[in-house]
């Protein structure tokens, strides 16, 4: 099945479809994709050549066509790459080096196609080959040996074969394109003999061309209007609008515009849009006369406003050359009313500025040259056309607007309109500040000077006089006789009471004569006055913070005097009732300063400080507490110094009054405020915030307090305590992970090693007591550690701490004693010898450890440590005594007896004489034990009585609370 | 008609001799007699022996030797003997040679030979004489005849030929016992059958052909071959939902052995045709896959072969004892050429001849047995070699249509890049969106057949029968 290659497609598509279509979004993607299939187009010619096992002349075009195309669509993608690289950049580029690939096809393809129209010289289809080889040189833009080429490939062709119809067509296009029209004529004649493609219209639209290039006015427009009819069909490329724009000129150069209008209104176009087309045709021929009638016919079919500016555009050059000032004027005024609307395009716009321009120059000369004097209502009219000219000059460019305003005037001025003038001077003033133009504005303002010396109108003098000054100020800010003309302005706003104004002119004056502060001072005394006249507080109060903030420079005196204006106006009533008992008036007025917004803050932190005095005297203490809070926020904190003790009375107000979170708050607040001071109040503030605190059990504001102690000075004398107290707390309120945390966190420094101690007893104390025992064994290791570690370092150590210490010891100096009592004496004598001799070593171990106790200095080890010592002692002693061996003979009984007695002897005597060392030390030392009774009390009974209210004791917290 | 010599003999023959020995002897008689004009006799006594191959010899050199035969017994011996051991003994013989009888079958293999070379003409002239329709040759003259008059496209002719061929055959197998005559008789008179729609087909009468082929009976031998006519068929009625599916069939394991290259090449023109590129060039790769590489072993493997026909006789001996070469082409070429007609019926005409090796040892007269088993080795040796000869024919064709369906399948691969690369160049949008496949509202119906679709089992009544429903994604 030998199939015919498809030549003539692929290269149509390419010359045109390529350029089209690839224009739009997707065209990365199509690229990409048509390189995969010529990829697999090459692979599968080579396949196929290797199974037919020799060189055929239609696989070798077939080749050579996919080489091409691929070839050209690696131009394309170069073609974009060597765009994307910035001008400066691509200029040094190398350009053979960018378009190598699509090169390096071309060249095959080219090659290919030689080897085989050498090869095969008769290959019946060397036509493609040939066109291969025009398109090749096309590529390269070689035009001759292209040309040569889509020749060759035409007459190599079979006629009425799609390849010849589009080597003519090439050829065509390269005459075409050349201008030789003729022979593209004859060319696109033949080969569009058949509506072979879609291409049809397109190159019919160059045949017709080339038809009324040479004159065929009839076949062009028939041509024109088949290839215009097909171009409805979605079969052809549509060249529709391309048609529609040309086809007006081919029927006004054949002389048919009835025939053109039949023809645009039979395909619904517009014939208005078609009029303007012939007519600026016509204007391109130098066809003015004939213009000027088809625009002017054409403006009566005008649709739309667009059409309008479109056909006066046209048509004020056409006025302007034929000297219709009036149509002209007209035809401008439509064109500014379309301008301003945003309906002109650039060019458009270029067009009327041009017009504008021209004509407004040229009367105004008319005008200065008195051409017109002795025509009074010509010159005036021309005077007023002028006018509009500038003012649409001034539309459209309004940033030199000023200059039209002037010119205007100029105008006016020059016909000895002066009362015209002046309003146009004065917007060319105002335009000139706005555009920042010196220059127009200093000649503006001159003229404004000059025309309002011309006798005006005293409305006109009025209304002008100002600007005038203020333009011979804008121009002259720091001249010579600028200071007069200043104080002249001021003057005049004054008078107008325009005080805005005046202050305007002050500032500007200051600026231009800052050294001038005597009447700086006199222009701001007016404007106060003026003000203070007004009780206008809020404006005064403005210029005062000016004036405190330097902008103008006035006497010392003149600003205290300004600012005790200010405080007394405010303070001055209030003061007045204070001072008369009337609080409540006192009050009233306070209020109302602090709430004016126009209040400064000085004022206003004065204010709340002497509402929260006046509320403490009244006994308010709600009111009290809020004002005095808000107070101390709005103080400084050397102020609040100033008035700490005041905030003391505050404070303990509120906690006479039970209100102790109120006052722990403030004392708190005032604390945090001048905690950077050196006040020696702030320990007070301290003390008094974290005492109501733990009473409150607000231990979370108490630690807070304690952290931030440090960094505002207090020393450990004060804080430590605290904490010591804080601890306390905690363990009253059973909050033991607290505690521990606390602990943890004071641990941390050794020097709080003693002070541990009893804190830390207690905790172990609770671990005990809910089974957590080991828990408990840990803690006291530590305790001892802090004690061991306190006793190496000679550091003080707490009595409870002591106490706790000795209590630990205390309950292993017990256990000794138990183990102690815990051997019996018994016989046979061997044995009695070993435990008695035993109980004798560890009777001295006792002694040792239970005087070591005593000596810690706790009032509780040491009573309890005799106890026990004494105790130990009797025990063995009275053992020894009453022990009677069992049977053995009395007198060996007696024998032992005698002989233990004189040993046991001295253990009694011990035993009496550590009981006395006891009681002389409970005595001496003041020491309050509860193992006191042991040793102080004799009694018949064998127990110790304690004693118990009956009633019910009622034990109070440190708060007052039960 | 004159009663000839040999008519007489053979009377006397009849009257004298029933006994095998008889004729042995009058044979021997003949051959002794040394007179070659008399060999036609000596034929018709071996005839009588059923030692038809090794009378072979005697009747080529009578027809060499002599100059005109004018002898309806001879002409009826020479029926009689092609009958049984087939044309292509006597094809191998020259045309001029031939032409001296004018028996029918002779006529036949004139024709035949003269079709082959395309002298249409001269084959009509040769079958222009009638040939009775009792004559064994009858049908197969009557294909022939219509044959002809088909590719000269003369329609009707050819159709009423055909038709008269198909009646003709019929009766010849109502009354044939023989197991091969019958099966060739069939193909023939199926030949015939499919000789219309190949006419109707050939006049590019594509609606006409389809309804003709459908007279063909499944069950026909050489109903897989005329399947793919009738895909190609459908294809020209642009049914190339119908085509696939009558493609599809081949994948039945059942026709394993039918070797068609262009079915793959048919198949991928008509997922072309519906502008289902993809699947079109999977078809096209597939193939190349497939047999590309099986293709350079196959061509090597026939090219070492040379022309020893006694290697291609084994060849396909082998593979029908069972043996199966490393090469798929290979093997389905030889699978193929063993289910071929033409192929059977020199195979069964070379063993009915090796059956006379059998009757041989019963002749006593040493002589005529040696004179006899030459002749019978020399025929025997011919058949062998043709049979070689049409194998490797058929391997080279089979060569030969590997490379076209290449060749073809790589036009179709350029022709869908091409048509790709027109969708790309132009406005259509390359999403492949919408792809419906296997709609029913693709489907033709026509009253003389029964629709289905192809669910991947194969039946044995729903054998070509099967239509795909791809919608064409021709935009």
């Amino acid at each position: 099945m030998k199939r015919k290659l498809i030549l003539i497609l692929c290269f149509g598509f390419l010359t045109s479809v390529v350029s089209v279509k690839f224009a739009h979004a997707d065209v990365e993607q199509r690229r990409t994709e048509l390189l995969k299939v010529l990829d697999e187009e090459l692979r599968e010619v080579t396949r196929l050549n290797k199974q037919i096992g020799a060189q055929r002349p239609d696989l070798m075009l077939r080749m050579a066509q996919i080489l091409l195309e691929k070839g050209r669509l690696l131009k394309d993608l170069e073609n974009q790459k060597y765009l994307e690289i910035p001008a400066a950049e691509r200029e040094k580029s190398n350009k053979d080096e960018v378009f190598k690939e699509s090169r390096r096809y071309f060249d095959q393809a080219q090659k290919t196609v030689l080897i085989l129209l050498k090869k095969f010289p008769r290959f019946e289809d060397r036509s493609d080959a040939y066109y291969i080889l025009a398109y090749n040189a096309k590529e390269v833009k070689q035009e001759d040996q292209s040309k040569k080429y889509f020749q060759k490939a035409l007459d190599e062709s079979r006629s009425g074969t799609v390849i010849a119809d589009k080597s003519r067509i090439a050829l065509a296009e390269i005459y075409f394109n050349k201008g030789s029209f003729d022979k593209s004529m004859n060319l696109y004649e033949a080969a569009l003999r058949t509506k072979r493609d879609k291409w049809w219209t397109k190159d019919a639209f160059n045949l017709a061309w080339s038809y009324f290039k040479m004159g065929k006015y009839d076949k062009a427009i028939n041509t024109m209007t088949e290839s215009y009819e097909l171009s409805k069909n979605n079969k052809y490329i549509d060249m529709s609008k391309s048609i529609e724009r040309d086809l007006a000129f081919f029927y006004t150069e054949a002389g048919k515009s009835d025939e053109a209008i039949a023809f645009y209104k039979k395909n619904g176009k517009s014939v208005s849009e078609v009029m303007l087309k012939v007519g600026r045709y016509l204007k391109t021929q130098g066809k003015f006369a004939a213009a000027e009638k088809t625009l002017s016919d054409g403006f009566q079919y005008k649709q739309n406003e667009k059409e309008e500016a479109d056909f006066n555009i046209e048509l004020i050059s056409l006025y302007e050359k034929f000297g219709r000032d009036q149509k002209h004027l007209e035809a401008c005024r439509a064109l500014a009313a379309q301008f301003s609307k945003g309906n002109l395009n650039p060019d458009q716009i270029e067009i009327l500025k041009y017009n504008a321009e021209k004509m407004s120059a040229l009367i105004q000369q008319q005008l200065v040259a008195k051409t017109y004097d002795h025509q009074g209502d010509v010159r005036d009219k021309k005077a007023e056309a002028a006018n509009e000219y500038f003012m649409i000059n001034a539309l459209l460019t309004p940033a030199k607007s000023q200059m039209d305003y002037f010119h205007s005037g100029e105008t006016f001025f020059a016909i000895g309109k002066f009362d015209k003038a002046i309003p146009f001077y004065a917007e060319s003033i105002k335009r000139s500040q706005k555009n920042a133009d010196k220059k127009t504005e200093s000649l503006a303002s001159n003229a404004l000077m000059v025309s309002l010396g011309k006798g005006v109108k005293k409305t006109t003098a009025e209304e002008y006089l100002i600007p005038a000054y203020e333009s011979f100020l804008s121009t002259n800010p720091k001249g010579e006789k600028s200071s007069v003309v200043y104080q002249r302005l001021f003057s005049a706003h004054m008078d107008k009471k325009n005080v805005a104004a005046a202050s305007s002119v002050l500032v500007n004056y200051k600026n231009a004569f800052p050294a001038e502060n005597e009447t700086q001072e006199k222009m701001l005394a007016q404007i106060m006055d003026n003000y203070k006249d007004a009780g206008d507080k809020a404006a005064l109060a403005s210029w005062v913070k000016r004036i405190e903030a330097g902008e103008f420079k006035v006497s010392p005196d003149y600003a205290k005097k300004v600012k005790t204006l200010v405080l007394g106006m405010q303070f001055e009533k209030v003061e007045q009732a204070s001072t008369k008992g009337d609080k409540k008036g006192a009050l009233r007025g306070y209020l109302q300063i602090y709430k004016s917004p126009e209040s400064d803050p000085e004022a206003k932190k004065t204010a709340a400080y002497n509402i929260a005095v006046l509320f403490y005297e009244t006994g308010d203490s709600k009111q009290m507490v809020a004002w005095a809070d808000r107070s101390a926020s709005m103080m400084t904190p050397p102020e609040l110094v100033k008035f700490e003790k005041d905030y003391i009375l505050f404070s303990t107000d509120l906690f006479q009054r039970r209100l102790f979170n109120e006052s722990a708050n403030l004392s708190e607040k005032v604390f945090d405020k001048i905690c950077s001071t050196d006040s020696k109040n702030k320990r007070v503030f301290f003390k008094n915030a974290n005492v109501i605190y733990l009473a409150e059990k607000q231990f979370e504001k108490s630690k807070n307090l304690m952290t931030k102690a440090p960094k505002c000075g207090i020393g450990n004398e004060i804080i430590l305590p605290a904490y010591l107290d804080h601890l306390n707390e905690l363990a009253a309120s059973s909050k033991w992970s607290s505690f521990n945390d606390i602990i943890k966190s004071l641990e941390v420094s050794k020097e709080m090693w003693p002070q541990l101690i009893y804190p830390s007893s207690l905790l172990a104390n609770e671990l005990e007591s809910i089974g957590r025992g080991e828990d408990a064994r840990k803690v006291r290791s530590k305790m001892m550690t802090y004690y061991e570690n306190a006793k190496k370092q000679k550091m003080d150590i707490p009595l409870e701490g002591l106490d706790a210490i000795s209590l630990i010891r205390l309950s292993l100096l017990e256990e000794q004693v138990k183990k102690l009592n815990s051997v019996r004496l018994a016989f046979p004598e061997s044995e009695y010898n070993k435990n008695l001799k035993g109980k004798f070593i560890q009777l001295d171990r006792i002694s040792t450890e239970a005087v070591s106790i005593a000596e810690m200095g706790s009032g509780i080890g040491i009573v309890k440590a005799y106890k026990l010592l004494v105790a130990a002692d009797e025990s063995v002693y009275n053992e020894i005594i009453n022990f009677t061996p069992d049977g053995k003979s009395p007198e060996y009984v007696a024998s032992f007896k005698k002989g233990m007695s004189g040993l046991a002897k001295p253990l009694d005597k011990q035993a009496q004489e550590f009981r006395a060392t006891a009681i002389k030390k409970i005595e001496k030392d003041n020491i309050l034990s509860p193992e006191n009774a042991w040793f102080l009390v004799k009694n018949e009974y064998s127990f110790i009585p304690e004693f118990y209210s009956e009633n019910g004791a009622a034990l109070m917290d440190k708060a007052g609370g039960k | 008609m004159k009663n000839s010599f040999l008519s007489i003999s053979l009377l006397v023959s009849m009257t004298f001799g029933s006994t095998a020995s008889a004729s042995i002897q009058e044979a021997w008689k003949i051959y002794q007699s040394g007179n070659k004009s008399r060999y036609p006799q000596m034929v018709s006594e071996l005839i009588q022996e059923k030692m038809y191959f090794s009378a072979i010899p005697f009747i080529k050199e009578y027809l060499v030797t002599t100059n005109k035969v004018n002898d309806v017994a001879v002409d009826k011996v020479l029926d009689q003997l092609i009958t049984e051991v087939g044309v292509k003994q006597f094809e191998v013989l020259p045309t001029n040679v031939l032409e001296k009888s004018n028996a029918p079958t002779i006529r036949y293999i004139l024709a035949r030979k003269a079709f082959r070379q395309g002298k249409y003409e001269s084959a009509l002239k040769y079958l222009d004489k009638p040939i009775e329709d009792w004559n064994p040759v009858k049908p197969f003259a009557l294909l022939l005849e219509g044959s002809i008059y088909s590719v000269s496209k003369k329609e009707d002719q050819a159709t009423r030929v055909f038709k008269e061929c198909v009646d003709v055959a019929e009766d010849h197998i109502k009354k044939e016992k023989d197991k091969d005559r019958l099966r060739q008789l069939k193909i023939s008179r199926d030949y015939c059958i499919v000789g219309i729609p190949r006419s109707q087909f050939a006049m590019q009468k594509f609606e006409a052909a389809y309804s003709s082929y459908l007279d063909l009976e499944k069950s026909s031998y050489i109903w897989p071959e005329i399947l793919f006519e009738e895909a190609w068929n459908s294809f020209y009625l642009k049914d190339y939902n119908r085509t696939l599916g009558k493609l599809v069939t081949y994948k039945a394991p059942v026709f394993n052995y039918i070797f068609n290259p262009e079915t793959e090449v048919l198949k991928a023109l008509s997922y072309m045709e519906l502008c289902l590129w993809e699947d079109s060039k999977k078809t096209v790769e597939n193939f190349y896959s497939k047999y590309e590489n099986d293709n350079v072993a196959y061509k090597k493997y026939i090219d070492s072969m040379g022309k020893d026909y006694k290697l291609y006789y084994s060849l396909v001996k082998d593979q029908a004892d069972g043996k199966i070469k490393n090469n798929a082409i290979l093997n389905t070429a030889l699978a193929s050429i063993s289910r071929d007609p033409a192929y059977l019926e020199l195979y069964s005409s070379f063993n009915a001849g090796r059956d006379e090796i059998e009757k041989m040892k019963s002749i006593n007269n040493e002589k005529l047995r040696s004179v006899l088993n030459e002749n019978l080795r020399e025929s025997l040796n011919l058949q062998r070699n043709l049979i070689g000869s049409y194998i490797r024919g058929q391997l080279q064709l089979f060569a030969a249509q590997i490379v076209k369906a290449f060749e073809d399948m790589s036009y179709i691969k350029l022709e869908v890049l091409s048509k790709r690369k027109t969708e790309l160049y132009g406005d259509v949008s390359m999403s492949a969106d919408g792809r419906a496949r296997g709609d029913i509202a693709q489907l033709k119906r026509t009253d003389k057949q029964y629709f289905w679709t192809f669910n991947g089992e194969f039946w044995a009544d729903e054998l070509g029968d099967y239509v795909f429903s791809l919608k064409s994604e021709c935009k």
